[in-house]
């Protein structure tokens, strides 16, 4: 979905006793939204010249406690060795208006590109006032005035810091339009600075949610029904006797069981015999099921998604005719970091300390298992050991809040790594079918696809899954998408890159069959039907890749395409596959055009770390459902691509002007399809189900 | 049961289950968060320590097992090589989440404690049961050549 937002952006200081300055805005969403009209993002400007920028964002791992502050910081022309940074849930004083503002989810690769402008506006406005406070006690003409590194210097009067400043600043009215600087000027922004973050996560130091401590806590382990729709059938009989657990509470599906360790309340809960009432249609529910069901479901008409021309009759007309299915399994998210919260529950209020990315709707959740008002209830964010879109969702923050309300006392609840891969909100299962008509200048004359699975927002609501599939990139004058919905009673949710990471490799899987049955190369086969940005992409990572000369004898490429959002990205894998089977990945290129950069190192670890994850599931990743129920439990069946088998990575950055888009989940769809089209060129095997693993190349 | 251990030079006497893991022992009884819990099984990484200078993982050793030997966590890493590979981590931009990263860095400072110059299978052997979801390998391991490499412009 393209949801078209005007923004205004509406300043505002806050003065807070001897504090210094402290300068916030509000990011007012279009049409105009009465709970978006808040303070946000804040600069605190101590006294002794300490700047700290709020950041209401969720760290995890993509960087925003970083790239945030570095907008700011240019601006206001602050000492970036000085800067510190405080995560603050995005909610209440903090909340954003925009795209995902209305939910206050940190997602979809959102966050550089709605605060960059509002950020730069609140550097810039409170260093506007830094100068006016400074022309005012010294009695000199502000344009005399140089602000720099948090100090500002006159000719003849000497400098004086920003702390100094700070508390008359505060005074001074907020400007409505302040200057921004001219980007020729940037000395933070564009820049590889390191991240704010890492020193503190190298000694141990960072408080993730699994390290919140509060005094009198207590610890919960939970036991949810291992089939999906389950619910736990005799509470009443379940008794902490003869174990050291000190009381056992009913969840949602489950139990949790709270003792003074977690360590006690895990091997309590081992301990406890519980038995579950099933839904009956779940019973015997399998992965063959679900592939038969969208089997099934792919000869149903749908909804139609695309059209372009009239693909029917030109598809009549082609020489060249191309038919192929293909079928993605569901994926875990997997979290170094299983899902935990803590809580503290009294009468009148509610306290939770959580790794979320939404604070927002945590707070929902806290509210609706308290019935306390919103403003009772206070968010406390932390480090997320890994986001992957599963900690947008509130399970775990529920778990806690019942547990603390329940026993009167602050509860951690930390889910076993058990309880986490089988208690995911799962990447859905798909299956796909394209059927594409290729003239004799080797044009793609007809392209039909139709996609089925389950929908996340469901009925009319499905972008989210048709996204990079109803809307591809390449010139094709005659198209057409249809989506059928599937459901299966699986929880599904929000996996990184969500509809791309099936799509990406549906279209790219095709686009490299159709390059092959024109008897065209995939590269120049696909330049064919691209121009502007997307075609310099291409180019650009045929060159850093050495495209036709793989890297290591014997090993073969693949190349994909795959936009995501604004930002455009292709990716050439290096590929050799062993007698044994063993499929290796030597080397992975990627080009990527995501507008300006806020800071390119932060970037290219993204893309890195992208292609890392969308490797793993694409080698291995899998969820498979055996009566009911996720059959994996751990990292032995649902591995993760170690150092050893990890490629060597090679990202460039192409800064071609366009507006700046999302870097978090574009790097994840095209590294399976240029997997497995590199796989096709090296043994002819054509890889039409995921994870390649199901393959043996004998 | 009482029990009396040695963290990164601190003695620690703690009343815990005799089978309670180092693991829960270190983050619930001392308060050391740093070593963190992610499988539980000892297959990830996240909760190495070093026991008497050998990379253990601390989820699968009871506290009763421990004995005299010395444990070191990650926020006891503070020596020249602790404070080379953490100095290497910090310039090659290594952490993302940052979950995994103390896990890591043990085992980093215990390959380059044992073997200075690893070559790129030592390395790939030594890390090969460290989890990264972020997928941070590719720094890692320049991490490690870097301190690699300062250690030997040292000698």
């Amino acid at each position: 979905m393209e949801l078209q937002m005007t923004r205004r952006t509406f300043l505002k200081t806050t003065v807070l006793g001897l504090t210094g300055l402290t300068l916030g805005c509000t990011i007012e969403s279009w049409p105009p939204d009465e709970k978006s009209s808040n303070v946000t993002v804040w600069i605190n400007i101590s006294l002794d010249n300490q700047i700290i920028i709020m950041v209401a964002k969720a760290e995890m791992g993509q960087g925003v406690s970083t790239a945030l502050p570095m907008i700011v910081a240019e601006e206001l022309e602050a000492d970036w060795i000085k800067i510190k940074f405080d995560l603050k849930g995005e909610m209440g004083d903090y909340s954003i208006g925009g795209t995902m503002g209305m939910t206050g989810i940190t997602g979809g690769s959102t966050s550089i590109s709605t605060l960059y402008e509002p950020l730069r506006e609140v550097g810039a406005a409170a260093k506007e006032m830094l100068i006016t406070a400074c022309a005012q006690r010294w009695q000199v003409d502000p344009e005399s005035l140089t602000a720099k590194d948090s100090y500002i210097t006159h000719p003849t009067m000497g400098s004086i810091s920003y702390g100094e400043l700070a508390e008359e600043a505060s005074l001074l009215p907020v400007p409505e339009n302040p200057k921004l600087k001219d980007p020729s000027e940037f000395k933070i922004i564009g820049k590889p600075l390191a991240r704010l973050d890492t020193p503190d996560h190298i000694e141990g130091k960072s408080v993730f949610g699994i390290d919140v401590k509060v005094p009198e806590m207590l610890y919960a382990a939970v036991r949810q029904s291992p089939v999906f729709g389950g619910e736990v059938s005799n509470f009443d009989s379940l008794t902490v006797e003869g174990t050291n657990a000190e009381a056992i509470v009913k969840i949602p599906a489950g139990v949790a069981v709270v003792a003074k360790s977690y360590w006690e309340a895990e091997r309590a809960a081992q301990s406890l015999e519980l038995e579950f009432e099933i839904p009956e249609e779940m019973e015997d529910l399998s992965s063959e099921d679900i592939s038969q069901q969208l089997t099934q479901d792919l000869t149903k008409p749908g909804t139609q998604v695309r059209l372009i021309g009239d693909p029917l009759s030109a598809m009549e007309t082609a020489p060249i005719k191309v038919e192929a299915v293909y079928e993605v399994p569901l994926l875990a998210h997997a979290t170094m970091e299983p899902m935990t919260c803590t809580a503290k529950v009294t009468s009148e209020s509610c306290e939770v300390w959580v790794p979320t990315q939404g604070a927002r709707i945590v707070q929902a959740a806290a509210r609706s298992n308290t019935g306390l008002d919103a403003s009772s209830i206070e968010v406390h964010p932390t480090y997320l050991g890994g986001g992957f879109g599963r900690k947008v969702e509130t399970d775990y923050v529920t778990h806690a809040v019942l547990a603390a309300k329940a026993v009167g006392k602050p509860v951690k609840v930390i889910w076993s790594r058990e309880e986490d891969i089988q208690h995911d909100f799962y990447r859905p299962a798909f299956k796909a079918e394209l059927k594409g008509g290729i003239d004799d200048n080797n044009k793609i004359i007809s392209w039909i696809g139709k996609s089925a699975g389950p929908s996340l927002l469901g009925g009319s609501l499905n972008f989210m899954e048709t996204a990079g599939f109803s809307n591809i990139s390449y010139d094709v004058s005659n198209m057409s998408a249809h989506y059928v919905e599937s459901n299966f009673g699986i929880p599904i949710g929000w996996w990184r890159s969500i509809g791309y990471s099936q799509n990406g490799f549906f279209v790219e899987s095709f686009m490299d069959e159709l390059a092959h049955a024109a008897g065209d190369d995939p590269l120049e086969f696909r330049r064919a039907h691209l121009n502007g940005r997307s075609l310099t992409i291409l180019e650009e990572v045929a060159e850093i890749a050495n495209w036709g000369q793989p890297t290591v004898p014997g090993a073969a490429q693949g190349v994909a395409f795959v936009p995501h959002g604004g930002t455009i990205l292709a990716q050439i894998a290096d590929v050799s596959v062993e007698s044994g089977g063993k499929v290796i990945v030597h080397k992975v290129c990627c080009a990527i055009d995501c507008g300006d950069v806020v800071n390119p190192d932060i970037v290219k670890a993204q893309i890195e770390g992208a292609i890392i994850f969308g490797l793993t599931a694409a080698l291995y990743g899998e969820i498979t459902i055996h009566d009911g129920r996720a059959k994996q439990s751990n990292f032995h069946d649902y591995p993760v691509l170690t150092m050893k088998d990890s490629p060597s990575m090679e990202t460039e950055i192409i800064i071609s002007g366009s507006r700046r888009s999302g870097v978090g989940e574009g790097g994840v769809p095209p590294i399976a399809p240029a997997v497995t089209n590199a796989i096709f060129a090296a043994t002819g095997h054509r890889i039409r189900r995921l994870p390649i693993s199901r393959y043996d190349f004998i | 049961m009482e029990f009396t251990i040695k963290v990164n030079g601190k003695t620690y006497t703690v009343d815990v289950d005799p089978h309670k893991p180092l693991l829960w022992v270190l983050r619930e009884d001392i308060g050391l968060c740093g070593t963190k819990f992610s499988c539980g099984i000892g297959i990830c990484g996240a909760c190495s320590v070093l026991l008497d200078g050998i990379v253990t993982r601390s989820c699968m050793v009871g506290i009763e097992s421990v004995g005299y030997r010395e444990v070191t966590t990650i926020e006891g890493i503070n020596d020249a090589l602790g404070k080379g590979v953490k100095d290497a981590w910090i310039e090659e931009k290594v952490s993302q989440c940052g979950y995994c990263q103390p896990g890591q860095i043990i085992n980093a400072y215990h390959l380059l404690s044992i073997n200075p110059q690893p070559t790129d299978d030592d390395i790939n052997e030594s890390m090969r049961s460290n989890l990264c979801r972020c997928g941070t390998y590719q720094r890692i391991r320049s991490a490690i050549k870097k301190t690699a490499a300062i250690i030997n412009q040292q000698k």
